[in-house]
């Protein structure tokens, strides 16, 4: 009964790997010529290529950046709506899960709207309350557009980490609550050891699952930023996407996209690991 | 519950829900208003919140002249490609793998590193392979391409929701002298039903929303979604059409709002699958 699944996924989860592989090995320009084998001579070139590495870098710093903060703010509104005596809550939460349902080309246009120089509600805000004159730039400025990127992002996705932790916390078991409730717990104590430790997992999932979406950030930069300026928000699937289907370098995309799974994968493995020295020290 | 132990009154946690859900939505509400708004308004200072007078003008707009109806119907299409090919191949293999174990661990883990593996890896190949079979630019290229993260995401929630139903139902089912499939379409699918409706929707909305593979596999009229036509207006050669843009965002928000709300039973469990267990 599994037959047809299965034959899909060895055409797409199989046989793309392999040819992604066999790519990589080789200069293909697609407006030239077809596949010619040079070995491993685009991934030399590629930790060569400062534009590459500076995109690898920026997309982790970007995730270093949003995760955290998506985090604090999911967490925050979690434990809001995790109180028991909360009417409408099924309403409260699918309002603020909204952003994480659209489309990421509509934050874009959101976004801009917002960030708009001439007419956007946040100069205006801004101006309002006296922090800027109300002329900021925020998409063209060099030192702003990241940033900005990042909180389109934030806002985007930390429902995500809401919902999941949501559900984490409603599956603590009250018993302990309440027996740190007779030993005079703090809530600071009670956040500390009886909340995070039983919300480990979900932390996990929260941390894992969002590096791997974080790391796909594509259509708010190609439609908010379009990397610019200068190359000031170019992520890392920005710049495989540039390689590949605007200068039509397949070989060297491929070899790029490899270097991408292999450092991600590197990545979850050191999250994973993290978390369960982090786990063990905690009980 | 810990600020509800701590005796943090419920009015205090009322009022500040409804101030972060304004200032989380306002975004959203700017743009739905802005696609009422006139040029003159949309460029008022300071900005004006409501639009006086009411336009539909971004609206005809975006029909008359942009042809927005051509990548609406694009964008439906493509969704439901998507979805009818997820149901028919991904019911039988979630039955399988939650029934029968096939393929053990293995398998069900593997299925999820489908959807956990960055998309970047495929992209490539994949838009070789449709070129070489000439399905660029085509409905059903791009439902492939979606396919290839909705089925998995659908296996891995199907599995929970047969893994809900209990297998006695079944063995009663048959012990009554109905067949394997008999007992499978009487008894089990009517009980998951609900759920495959919201997977069903969910699917389509990512479908829907989807921008990596619409962009790059899409490059004419033909078949191009909705998202890709909006990020032409966000992202223009000359000016940028305030109104219009937001217009157009309206008319991708409205139809994901309605059946997000639909499905909020699922949501959750839906949101979050292949990362908390069910």
């Amino acid at each position: 009964m599994a037959a047809p699944a299965l034959v899909f996924f060895l055409v797409t989860g199989i046989y793309p790997y392999i040819m992604n592989i066999y790519y990589s090995l080789t200069n293909w320009n697609l407006i030239h010529s077809g596949p010619i084998f040079t070995g491993a001579t685009n991934y030399i070139k590629a930790f060569a290529d400062s534009t590459f590495l500076l995109s690898v870098l920026r997309t982790f710093g970007f995730i270093a950046i949003v995760i955290p903060l998506e985090f604090c703010l999911g967490l925050g509104m979690a434990l809001l709506l995790s109180r028991e005596d909360i009417i409408g809550k099924n309403i409260f939460r699918s309002l603020i899960l909204l952003p994480m349902m659209l489309s990421p080309v509509v934050t874009s246009v959101i976004w801009k709207m917002m960030y708009s120089v001439q007419f956007g509600p946040l100069n205006y805000f801004f101006k309002v309350l006296g922090l800027s004159d109300g002329r900021t730039e925020w998409l063209s400025d060099p030192k702003l557009a990241f940033p900005a990127l990042a909180v389109a992002t934030i806002w985007m996705w930390f429902p995500f980490s809401f919902l999941v932790l949501l559900a984490g916390l409603q599956s603590i078991p009250r018993e302990q609550y309440e027996s740190a409730k007779i030993d005079g717990a703090s809530w600071w104590n009670e956040l500390r050891y009886i909340t995070l430790p039983n919300l480990l997992p979900s932390i996990m999932v929260v941390v894992l699952v969002r590096f791997l979406d974080a790391l796909k950030t594509f259509a708010l930069v190609y439609t908010l930023t379009g990397r610019g300026p200068g190359s000031s928000t170019e992520l890392i699937y920005y710049e495989i996407f540039r390689v590949a289907f605007r200068d039509f370098n397949i070989g060297y995309a491929s070899s790029l996209s490899i270097i991408v799974v292999l450092v991600s994968i590197l990545a979850c493995g050191l999250i994973l690991k993290l978390s369960r020295k982090y786990a063990s020290y905690e009980y | 519950m810990i600020l509800h132990r701590k005796g943090v009154g419920r009015a205090v946690v009322y009022i500040f829900l409804i101030l972060f859900l304004i200032v989380e939505l306002f975004p959203i509400l700017w743009v739905v208003a802005t696609s009422f708004k006139t040029s003159i308004d949309i460029f008022n200072w300071p900005p004006k919140i409501w639009p006086d007078p009411v336009t539909l003008s971004n609206y005809a707009y975006i029909f008359n002249d942009m042809n927005l109806q051509n990548y609406l119907l694009n964008s439906i299409i493509v969704a439901i490609i998507t979805t009818v090919i997820c149901i028919i191949i991904g019911i039988p293999c979630a039955y399988a793998i939650s029934r029968f174990h096939t393929g053990g661990k293995g398998l069900s883990s593997w299925i999820l590193m489908q959807r956990m593996i960055p998309s970047v890896a495929i992209i490539i190949p994949l838009f070789i392979l449709l070129w070489k079979i000439h399905l660029l630019d085509t409905w059903f290229g791009l439902a492939i391409a979606h396919v290839t993260y909705s089925l998995p995401f659908g296996i891995w929630l199907m599995i929970g929701f047969f893994g809900d139903i209990p297998i006695e139902l079944e063995e009663s089912g048959m012990v009554d002298g109905c067949t394997r499939m008999g007992a499978f379409r009487r008894l089990t699918l009517p009980l998951v039903v609900p759920g495959l409706v919201a997977m069903a929707v969910l699917i389509a909305i990512q479908s829907w929303n989807e921008f990596l593979y619409a962009v790059i596999l899409t490059s004419s009229r033909k078949s191009q979604t909705l998202p890709v036509a909006i990020s032409v207006l966000v992202h223009p050669v000359t000016d940028i059409l305030y109104g219009e843009m937001c217009a157009a965002a309206v008319v991708a928000i409205i139809p994901v709002f309605i059946f997000t709300l639909s499905i909020q039973k699922y949501l959750v469990r839906g949101l979050t699958a292949g990362s908390v267990k069910g």
